[in-house]
């Protein structure tokens, strides 16, 4: 006990090291998370800790860390936003301009946290994630804007025009082979230019797909589109099953509107009715084998970039390792 | 139990009768087996969260074998499976319980052994039963099983523990909404705060401790020369950790040229296993890699006295053909499979800690392997009754459940104020009717009690009406945060207090895998946060840790707390 008849505090030091992460991030998540976390009315631990000192017990204090370290680590991000809220923007919560547009593949560096005497487990999360922000707004900024999803395929394209330039540079000047280094060059930005064509190709199509298959009529089930498959395809031709069911099921669909339907109104009413039920079919007709389509040539192209980008496919691989098996 | 007697192996002198009783040691086979039981924990009245709580054990199993006179070490089993948690939200009378002892009557007032009013009658499950009282399952345990060796004599080696506790833990799981975690970790907060705090007469014992050796010096000048001795051998172990070469940290400043986007973090951490020396900047390199103890071998067992080392200057040929016979070292798993705690924390600065002679003895050890945790936190609400109205207004409006993004308009802010204000009344009746007693008539006198199983159609409508809110309240299995960790090994070591060093423990923690899960934002589980693959950029050994995480509690230098810190530490122990 201290000369003022306090409990001394523990001391230890820590060391924190964290691999590389990869984040997707939802706002709707983030938002439950922080509910769920949060503790309604009072604040129900300090009335526990209340209650204990008016029953005369004291508490051993949470422990003093004389130096806690994190060591540095890379977080690579995909965040999804659901809405921007004005009214926070315009009370100065510059914040929310994060929501304007989906990120991805954001790579952050959070650098190495040296928090000296600190108490608290609470405290020395808290501090650490201050500090990571502050850092993160004042070196890494410009990534929010140019990995927002409008801008993100510029960014990939012009870092491998880049290298285009900069690898022949910099071998002319360490006095290694310009021939090689314009060909590892060539290679870096046609490999960007693919991978963004397939990419950007793919999710084009596949909102397409999605705003096409809400505008026909669900006669079959809700959805025309069958559900895209678990696994990531390796290559153009493990989406072949998945091509085809989107095709034939577009096909199913305008098939009950033009065909199944009028021939049970034909049953029931006559002539009249069969014309009247083909004339609302129509836009069905073409619709659903349309957004079929859509959905095929969209996960075709997306295993045409994984056949082309093996190290992207391994992450998504990596991404679905796990959560399945749980259910 | 088994009693037997063996025989202590002994050399026969001439005349010497055989097996004479004071050679014999005794051993005892133990075995102790439980199954299919239930320690059952009620929250005192005392405390402000009211719950119960229910621990089922399916099978726990204590085995040793005991020798007596003590033997250098001696070791116990422990075994568990098959456990499962429940908690209630109120504390659930034990009228039912009580029932069932004999002549209970006689002896427990007739509100004690009320069966009829707990509504379990009839029902045949247990499931059915727990489900009937409200117990929601929250968490389970596979397996646990537990080796402890508790050694009789101090421990020689780094290595070596007093008492040494080696956990294989299964999946461990927990199954929650917020409200019923809210419950959990409040009821067990009250608990272990109840247990690890201090009271009064502790309180002044332990003052008593920290100063009574400020008492025995007769003058204040004969104090501060101790204090002083206290600092001075404070300043000798820093400068010795300063002169010492630690491997692992390094007195140099990281050089910017070999900073990857100006951050340091492809440093590598020392290797585990350290017969082998690994030149600087080499670590990342494939080949093969000698030591020196090979190349001695080698030139001792051809009897040729010269050391057949390139340093020398002399080469044998058959020498050197012996030493291209290498021997693959493991670098992926340590020489010994317990480390030295002290190498472990080489990489912390552990030398301002303990000198250089210092050899610290471990007292007590526990060693976690591969642990496996769940924790899947749900949407929605375990108890839907104790909601108030608000909250439900909320829970039905919103994206999900816990939403609180809602608007409500005018008119229905109305309505929650009045349905709130007239549950205030309805509460405040009954309070009053309580204080007031028998002058309100006899409990069966309540018309109520009338229709009760007739009930009119505007009570059927709302009873309905109730019980549809309560189930799209209820917890929604599909729509969750899940937080799994496997691989969790952890090792907390805590040592003997001595004048060489001031480390009290050490905590070693590592999860080879984790990740955050949601099914909140699709139908399908999202990962949050997990481990970002990607062997071109940042390959991984196989020995890393997705987290890993090294502690080091030490002893505070203010004169007369050495005894204090490392009660606090067991005390900070009992409460994790």
């Amino acid at each position: 006990m201290t000369p003022n008849n306090e409990i001394v505090n523990d001391k230890c030091e820590a060391l924190v090291k964290i691999l590389p992460l990869r984040c997707i991030l939802d706002q709707r998540a983030i938002r439950f998370i922080r509910l769920f976390a949060r503790v309604d009315g009072d604040d129900e631990s300090s009335n526990v800790a209340k209650s204990t000192k008016a029953k005369g017990r004291y508490w051993f204090p949470p422990p003093l860390f004389t130096s806690f370290r994190f060591k540095p680590f890379k977080l690579k991000v995909d965040y999804r936003p659901e809405k921007l809220d004005t009214q926070a923007l315009r009370n100065g919560a510059i914040v929310e301009l994060v929501n304007l547009s989906p990120i991805d593949n954001m790579v952050l560096m959070l650098g190495q946290v040296d928090l000296p005497d600190v108490t608290g487990i609470g405290e020395v999360l808290a501090l650490a994630a201050r500090q990571w922000v502050e850092d993160v707004c004042s070196t890494q900024l410009l990534k929010f804007l140019v990995n927002s999803r409008p801008l993100e395929p510029f960014k990939t394209v012009s870092q491998g025009a880049g290298d285009l330039v900069v690898l022949p540079w910099e071998a002319m000047q360490n006095g290694e082979s310009v021939k090689k280094a314009l060909r590892a060059g060539m290679k870096s930005f046609s490999k960007a230019v693919v991978y963004e064509a397939f990419t950007v190709t793919s999710r084009t199509s596949e909102f397409i797909a999605d705003q096409i298959s809400k505008l026909s009529v669900s006669g079959i089930g809700s959805n025309a589109l069958p559900s895209r498959p678990l696994e990531a395809p390796r290559g153009v031709f493990d989406t072949a099953p998945h091509v085809v069911e989107s095709i034939t099921r577009g096909l199913q669909a305008a098939n009950y509107k033009i065909v199944v339907v009028p021939y049970r109104e034909y049953r029931r009413t006559g002539a009249k009715g069969a014309v009247t039920s083909v004339l609302k079919g129509i836009p069905v007709a073409i619709a659903a084998p349309a957004s079929g389509a859509a959905e095929a040539f969209s996960y075709g192209m997306l295993g045409a970039r994984n056949h082309f980008s093996p190290d992207i496919r391994k992450e998504e691989e990596a991404s679905l390792r796990g959560l399945h098996l749980d259910r | 139990m088994i009693l037997d007697k063996l025989p202590k192996p002994q050399r026969r002198q001439e005349g010497e009768a055989v097996g004479s009783s004071d050679d014999h040691m005794k051993l005892t086979r133990l075995f102790v087996s439980f199954a299919d039981c239930n320690i059952d924990y009620s929250s005192s009245v005392h405390y402000k969260t009211p719950s119960r709580m229910m621990l089922r054990v399916g099978d726990l199993r204590l085995s040793s074998n005991l020798i007596w006179p003590a033997p250098q070490k001696q070791g116990f089993s422990i075994a568990f499976c098959d456990g499962a948690l429940y908690l209630c939200k109120e504390r659930f009378p034990y009228t039912f319980e009580n029932s069932k002892i004999p002549r209970a009557g006689r002896f427990l007032s007739a509100i004690q052994v009320d069966v009829d009013s707990l509504g379990i009658d009839g029902v045949a499950s247990a499931d059915k039963v727990l489900a009937a009282m409200d117990y929601m399952t929250i968490g389970t345990l596979s397996s646990c099983d537990a080796i402890v060796v508790v050694s009789n004599s101090p421990p020689v080696l780094g290595t070596d523990a007093s008492l040494q506790t080696s956990l294989t833990v299964g999946d461990l799981c927990v199954y929650a909404c917020k409200d019923s975690f809210t419950r959990f970790v409040l009821t067990f907060s009250e608990l272990s705060n109840d247990l690890t705090t201090l009271d009064s007469s502790a309180l002044e014992v332990l003052r008593s401790q920290s100063y009574a050796d400020l008492d025995e010096p007769e003058d204040t000048e004969s104090q501060i020369d101790v204090i002083e001795q206290k600092i001075h051998a404070f300043e000798e172990l820093k400068r010795q950790s300063v002169l010492r070469a630690v491997p692992g940290t390094g007195n140099k400043k990281p050089d910017h040229d070999f900073l990857l986007d100006g951050y340091d973090w492809t440093t590598v951490d020392q290797d585990e296993s350290s017969k082998v020396e690994i030149d600087d900047g080499e670590e990342q390199s494939a080949r093969w890699y000698r030591d020196d103890d090979q190349s001695q071998v080698t030139s001792m067992a051809f009897g040729k006295a010269v050391i057949a080392t390139p340093s020398f200057g002399v080469i044998d040929p058959l020498a050197q053909q012996e030493r291209q016979k290498l021997r693959v070292v493991t670098h992926h798993f340590p020489m010994t499979i317990v480390s030295d705690p002290m190498h472990d924390a080489a990489d912390m600065g552990i030398g301002k800690l303990i000198s250089e002679s210092a050899k610290p003895q471990t007292k007590t050890r526990i060693l976690i392997h591969d642990l496996s945790i769940r924790f899947r936190l749900f949407d929605g609400y375990d108890w839907p009754d104790l909601l108030d109205t608000r909250q439900r207004r909320t829970g039905m409006k919103g994206s999900f459940i816990l939403d609180d993004i809602v608007n409500f308009t005018p008119e229905e802010e109305l309505e929650i104020s009045a349905v709130q204000s007239a549950k205030t009344n309805e509460r405040e009746t009954d309070v009053r009717a309580q204080l007031l007693g028998d002058l309100l008539g006899s409990p069966s006198d309540k018309p109520s009690e009338t229709f009760k199983s007739c009930p009119l159609p505007e009570e059927r409508g709302a009873l309905l009406k109730e019980q549809s809110e309560r189930r799209r309240l209820a917890r929604r299995t599909a729509k969750y945060v899940q937080f799994v960790a496997s691989g969790v090994s952890v090792r907390l070591d805590s040592l003997a207090l001595s004048q060489d060093h001031r480390l009290a423990s050490c905590l070693n923690l590592k999860a080879r895998d984790f990740f955050l899960a949601e099914t909140i934002s699709s139908d399908r589980p999202v990962k949050m946060a997990g481990e970002w693959i990607n062997d071109a950029d940042h390959p991984r050994e196989t020995s890393d840790g997705l987290v890993t995480m090294k502690v080091r509690y030490h002893n505070s230098l203010v004169y007369g707390l050495v005894e204090f810190d490392t009660h606090a530490q067991f005390g900070v122990l009992n409460s994790l």
